[in-house]
């Protein structure tokens, strides 16, 4: 599946640059972005760009310079250096609300002492807005957020998942060129999270507006994004569609980041014009080559296969197939699905395994199995890179 | 909320220091507002409260209190809303310092201080004298046994019982209800008439509660700057006590200041409770 990592010499912001210009017009860029605390880099030569109508996700560990990117866009923030351009105008100096972005805080920041029409009225109503006009822009937001039967109530007298509608409807009543939002999810419960996560993208959808959303939850990026950016340390590590994340990690970081995977070390043993041969604790194993990383042999090698990629069959492996003797210690059981955990001679950590609709008690804590799976299911970094994560 | 001790246990907590409050309280307005309607032959009368509403210098000196204490707690609001607002927005380092300055002076002794006040507030004083000499008048202002005085004197002392309680609250507000606000286009002057004012009005009205209380009962601080010209309330309940001997006089005039002050608090957190009804409503909506 590595075909689709082009390498064309390119860092990660310029390939993407390449591609936004190639494709729909760009709603928002952010171009060579520096945000600089004292010592600290919070951001770090940032590159980014939104398609109009794309919900693009900006996933990351607490303290990666995700919020800070969210927030330099709103105008909260001021970067040390760098642009942002929104539908290609540069917004960098200009007041937040001229920059026609709505942004939905973390705690939804609705103004507990306004009802409910007042809240969401409140842009309009700063604007200097007409009365007469202010009341039905109020109530269409309203009905888009469907919460138009509670437009008397305070804030404090709402739910959640309710509280979070109407800071939506406070944004959009705007009409926002860009709709921002940071961690919007995070504090509520896990069944309304959900809930709430699909409601949040259906509206999107259904009004084509721009988001950028801001999560350290990767199912959550997972589940609603078109594109997912994942940041470490101040820098966008790669961008691309939840399964191009998952199947084509350009780094190790992004690798561990999204979803989970075992991961062996091993030593390159030929670098070849079609296959690599790789050497993991005396197994030598076959991917297809060159990989998306450069790999030289005789160099150690990071090799990656996530759960569901892995075979793990209770008979031994004919003459010229693969199969690695692992020994199974603990089956979990997780619904449609269950996990198997192996120790086995290639690394330390258990292996993970997951397989679907299977019974746990079909397979005994401590027998032996063969593990083996596809080429081209293997992930590879060069050692080196690991180091760096 | 109700932590897990029964009622009965925090009564006794609860109890010393509300029955010393009570008290302190009850019983001397008891013995004073009994002394209010008996006359010096023992008999049952309300002679002393008509005299104090059909006397023209008693009423202006119930006008007097009144003016000088609402005088004090306006401008005891309009200084203490910049101090509080710079020192909820500012880092803890700022912060310290103001609330080192504002609390300073109450270390200090109202009769040290206000005699401090008669020394740069007289006619040849250095505020009088400054202002001659950069021109701003030609002659002095009367500053010192004047309203001008007392009011500066009052403002002085009850400052920091202003500050304090509006501070907590606007430092209660979350931060990002500012940041909304100015996202949804509110300058810095809306973002506090709309969001920062109606927000801190709890710490307004507690303020407002102690320093009008305060400043309407005061007595050194009118009798030093004041001086002879201006009568309020407490002066005029100790010159009829000490220097007239009139006790049944003296306490008429002091349960009228009592129950004035007492319908003025009634009024002020009417009004307040209707600028906060957001509040309890969603106190009730958490229950």
């Amino acid at each position: 599946m590595n075909t689709r990592g082009i390498t064309l010499g390119l860092d990660d912001g310029m390939t993407q640059r390449f591609r936004a210009s190639t494709d729909r017009e760009a709603d928002l860029e952010v171009r060579d972005l520096v945000k600089e605390y004292d010592a600290f880099r919070a951001l770090d030569h940032v590159d980014l760009t939104v398609r109009k109508g794309e919900l693009i996700s900006l996933l990351g560990p607490s303290g990666c310079g995700k919020t800070t990117l969210l927030r330099s866009i709103a105008g909260l923030v001021d970067p040390s250096q760098g642009s942002i351009r929104i539908k290609g105008k540069e917004i960098l100096g200009i007041a937040p609300h001229q920059r026609n972005v709505g942004f939905v805080f973390q705690s939804y920041a609705l103004f507990p002492h306004m009802n409910v029409r007042d809240n969401v009225g409140f842009g309009l109503k700063m604007r200097g807005e007409k009365r007469s006009q202010i009341g039905p822009a109020v109530d269409r937001a309203l009905e888009t957020v469907k919460m138009h039967h509670l437009s008397h109530r305070y804030p404090g007298e709402l739910s959640g998942g309710q509280q979070q509608r109407i800071a939506i409807a406070r944004s959009i009543v705007l009409n926002p060129t860009l709709l921002l939002l940071d961690e919007p999810f995070a504090a509520l419960d896990r069944a309304l999270r959900d809930h709430m996560q699909m409601e949040v993208k259906a509206l999107q959808r259904r009004l084509g507006i721009t988001t950028l959303f801001v999560t350290h939850d990767q199912d959550e990026a997972l589940r609603i994004s078109d594109r997912i950016a994942v940041m470490n340390a101040g820098r966008i590590e790669q961008i691309d569609s939840p399964i191009g994340l998952y199947q084509n990690p350009r780094t190790a970081f992004v690798l561990n980041f999204i979803g989970k995977s075992n991961v062996f070390s091993g030593k390159i043993l030929q670098v070849g014009e079609s296959t690599t041969t790789i050497d993991l604790g005396g197994h030598v194993i076959e991917i297809p080559a060159p990989a998306n990383a450069k790999l030289v042999s005789g160099d150690s090698a990071m090799v990656s296969v996530r759960p569901e990629r892995i075979n793990a069959n209770s008979s031994p492996p004919r003459a010229g197939e693969m199969g690695i003797p692992a020994r199974v210690s603990d089956a979990v059981f997780l619904g449609g699905m269950m996990e198997l955990y192996l120790r086995s001679g290639i690394s330390e950590q258990p292996i993970v395994i997951s397989r679907q609709g299977d019974d746990p008690s079909s397979v005994q804590e401590g027998s032996e199995m063969w593990l083996s799976w596809q080429p081209g299911d293997v992930i590879t970094f060069p050692a080196a890179t690991l180091g760096a994560k | 909320m109700m932590r897990s001790r029964s009622k009965g246990q925090w009564a006794l907590l609860a109890g010393p220091g509300a029955s010393f409050m009570l008290l302190a309280f009850v019983a001397p307005v008891t013995i004073l507002a009994a002394s209010s309607f008996v006359d010096p032959g023992k008999h049952l009368t309300l002679a002393y409260y008509w005299r104090f509403f059909t006397e023209p210098q008693s009423i202006s000196t119930l006008w007097n209190s009144l003016r000088l204490a609402s005088y004090t707690t306006v401008w005891a609001v309009l200084l203490a809303y910049p101090l509080a607002y710079a020192m909820a927005s500012l880092g803890s380092g700022w912060r310290n310092t103001i609330l080192i300055v504002t609390i300073l002076p109450l270390t200090i002794s109202v009769v040290i201080r206000s005699f401090g006040w008669q020394i740069l507030l007289r006619n040849g004083g250095p505020i009088n004298q400054s202002l001659i000499a950069l021109g701003v008048i030609d002659e002095p202002l009367r500053l010192i046994f004047s309203e001008t005085g007392v009011v500066i004197g009052l403002v002085h002392v009850y400052l920091p019982f202003m500050v304090l309680p509006l501070a907590s609250a606007i430092e209660r507000i979350d931060s990002r209800l500012e940041e909304a606000a100015m996202i949804l286009g509110a300058s810095a002057f809306k973002r506090f008439i709309y969001v920062v004012l109606p927000l801190s009005v709890p710490g307004l009205a507690a303020g407002a509660t102690l320093v009008f209380t305060a400043s309407i009962s005061a007595y050194v601080t009118p009798a030093l700057l004041g001086g002879e010209g201006v009568q309020v309330m407490p002066t005029m309940v100790a010159q009829q006590v000490l220097t007239l001997m009139d006790w049944s006089f003296g306490s008429a005039v002091s349960v009228i200041l009592t129950v004035v002050s007492l319908g003025v608090l009634i009024i002020h957190w009417g009004t307040v409770a209707r600028f906060t009804n957001w509040s309890s409503r969603t106190e009730a909506a958490k229950k």
